[in-house]
């Protein structure tokens, strides 16, 4: 049976990639540069599928073709998501909270719009990716009073957050989910608490700061928060 | 003549092997019977009311899968240059290339993963297949070690993400190169070196294969590639599948944020990021640019930890060190390296920075 077992696996794990190209559920579990990577194990798979069941026999292997089914089973029992706010929860925000170096050269932000009040900053219309930007370059998020943004990300809640207050989430992947950074930003909408968490949202408004002692937090005074259904691509890619 | 003959002699081969057919129908049966039971379970899922976890049941299996297809290119990679090794390298000719002299082998290992840019889900095929042909013990350990990080893909990823500090960039590839050399040297001064070895070192990588039955090379060698590469891939997918799983699992119920508080301490935060390294399992490719996100927070040090750490001992490595060395041998590789990179990262933060 093991050489059977053998071809079955493989064929499965060949139809496993074909189902999450096929659906578009990749895009869930790695950053879309690596897709063509996993297009490229197909044909191994269903190469080395062709021969394992004409061999004569295999050794005892049963965790080795426990261990080719889990993946297969966990496509199959598990509804296929992206990480939400579970993952958000799970992840802590923490490292969304790290900034690169002062200086960094990865740092892409136009200096001008790193100062206070700079020149433009009102003229853009910031999404997440634009806003963790610029969080990158200048923590303080300076010079952003009165711009417009428009946010489309998954509803996330921490505890104590008041009911006109949510956090629009999303994750940044660079290689594959293991490697996700979560980016939030508060928005305040008084139909904040009738919103379910992990419902994707566009939420349209424009920023404002809140906050004492001198440390101000910027936010999303939200005109408008519709549903929307999950984007295709539900991570962000630097 | 031959093609015809070969698919002749597959046909026949075919018809000639009743007592395969039933196995085959047995597997299928089970694999639809599978299906079946999978397709109500995952209907029934949203019906569970176990919000939490269940939330936490995805994140696990959606990081875990991941981890898997991210990973199953590279291990298909490293399988199928292990079966070419096995197939196209003879035992005279790596005799002939290779250095016998412990510093000379390690030093070869430590760099040939510029030639065989493989990360760690498929190097330890190549390291084992390269040992079965008679190649010195410091050069497989040494190649296992370096190659996720001195090869061209990862040292121009680590380039992107690190370009604005070179001595970084220098300082991970030369960390990681030295502690392979290190670590291979000692384990080459065993005085046998077959009792680091898991005892079937010389067969592909799935356990209890034999050579003789298990395949033959009259169907060309093709078929006798695949067969090598099934066998390899089938020894090392538990190691992989168990490693992202532990791996996805870690993630999913230690909160980063538990580890953040000590960013700055010069030894605490190094010993962080190196556990955070084992912890996360990320590909060596990529784990530049997460470094990169704990840069504002951690010590310079620490992310030297993490960069060079990371590629040398995770959950899933350490799992397919299993598969080349004895659990005593990888313990031992673990400390080493762990001491190395604690060592030099706590260094870096006391003098350097």
């Amino acid at each position: 049976l093991g050489a059977a077992a053998r071809a079955v696996l493989l064929l499965g794990l060949g139809g496993l990639v074909v189902w999450n190209l096929a659906s578009g559920q990749v895009h869930l579990y790695v950053n879309e540069r690596s897709v063509w990577l996993v297009a490229l194990t197909l044909p191994f798979l269903l190469a080395m599928a062709a021969t394992a069941w004409r061999r004569s026999s295999v050794g005892r292997e049963r965790l080795s073709q426990i261990a080719a089914a889990l993946p297969i089973a966990l496509v199959l029992l598990i509804p296929a998501r992206p990480l939400g706010s579970a993952a958000l929860s799970a992840l802590d925000a923490g490292a969304s909270e790290a900034r690169p170096p002062a200086g960094a050269a990865s740092s892409p932000w136009p200096l001008e719009l790193t100062a206070a009040g700079g020149p433009g900053a009102a003229m853009l219309t910031w999404d997440l990716r634009l806003l963790e930007r610029l969080r990158g370059s200048d923590p303080e998020m300076r010079g952003l009073e009165g711009a417009p943004a428009s946010l489309v990300g998954f509803v996330h809640r921490t505890p104590g957050l008041p009911s006109d207050q949510l956090l629009v989430g999303r994750f940044m992947v660079r290689c594959c989910a293991a490697d996700a950074v979560p980016i939030t930003f508060p928005v305040h909408y008084p139909g904040a608490a009738e919103l379910p968490i992990d419902a994707w949202v566009e939420v349209e408004g424009s920023i404002r700061y809140a906050g004492a002692d001198g440390v101000r937090m910027p936010f999303v005074e939200a005109s408008a928060v519709r549903l929307v259904p999950q984007p295709a691509r539900p991570y962000l890619y630097p | 003549v031959s093609l015809a003959e070969s698919r002749v002699e597959a046909v026949v081969g075919r018809i000639g092997s009743p007592a395969r057919s039933p196995s085959l129908l047995t597997a299928a049966t089970a694999a639809v019977a599978a299906l079946v039971v999978a397709v109500a379970v995952r209907q029934g899922w949203d019906s569970v009311g176990l919000d939490a976890a269940r939330g936490q049941v995805s994140t696990a299996a959606t990081v875990f899968l991941g981890i898997f297809l991210e990973a199953l290119p590279f291990l298909l990679l490293g399988v199928f240059a292990a079966a070419t090794i096995e197939l196209f390298v003879t035992d005279e000719v790596l005799a002939r290339v290779l250095p016998r002299h412990p510093l000379a082998s390690a030093l070869v290992g430590a760099s040939l993963g510029l030639l065989f840019p493989i990360c760690e889900c498929g190097i330890v095929a190549v390291s084992r297949r390269l040992l079965a042909k008679g190649a010195p013990l410091p050069l497989a350990v040494a190649l296992m070690l370096a190659a996720p990080v001195v090869n061209p893909i990862v040292i121009a990823s680590t380039w992107m993400a690190f370009g604005h500090l070179p001595w970084l960039v220098a300082g991970r590839i030369v960390l990681v190169f030295a502690v392979a050399v290190i670590v291979a040297l000692v384990f080459g001064r065993h005085q046998r070196p077959s009792e680091l070895l898991v005892a079937p070192v010389g067969q592909p990588a799935s356990a209890g294969h034999d050579h003789e039955h298990g395949h033959d090379h009259r169907h060309g060698r093709l078929r006798a590639l695949l067969d090598h590469a099934n066998d390899e891939f089938f020894g090392m997918v538990k190691y992989l599948v168990l490693g992202a799983l532990l791996a996805a699992v870690l993630q999913t119920v230690v909160p980063r944020s538990a580890l953040l508080a000590t960013g700055q301490d010069p030894a605490l935060s190094v010993l962080t990021l190196m556990g955070l390294a084992v912890l996360l399992s990320i590909c060596s490719t990529v784990d530049a640019f997460v470094a990169l996100s704990f840069a504002g927070t951690f010590s310079t040090g620490a992310i030297l930890a993490f960069l060079t750490f990371g590629p040398l001992v995770d959950v899933k490595s350490v799992l397919m060190y299993g598969l080349l060395l004895r659990r005593r041998a990888v313990v031992l590789l673990v400390l080493l390296c762990a001491q190395l990179i604690y060592l030099v990262g706590a260094f870096v933060n006391l003098n350097l920075t």
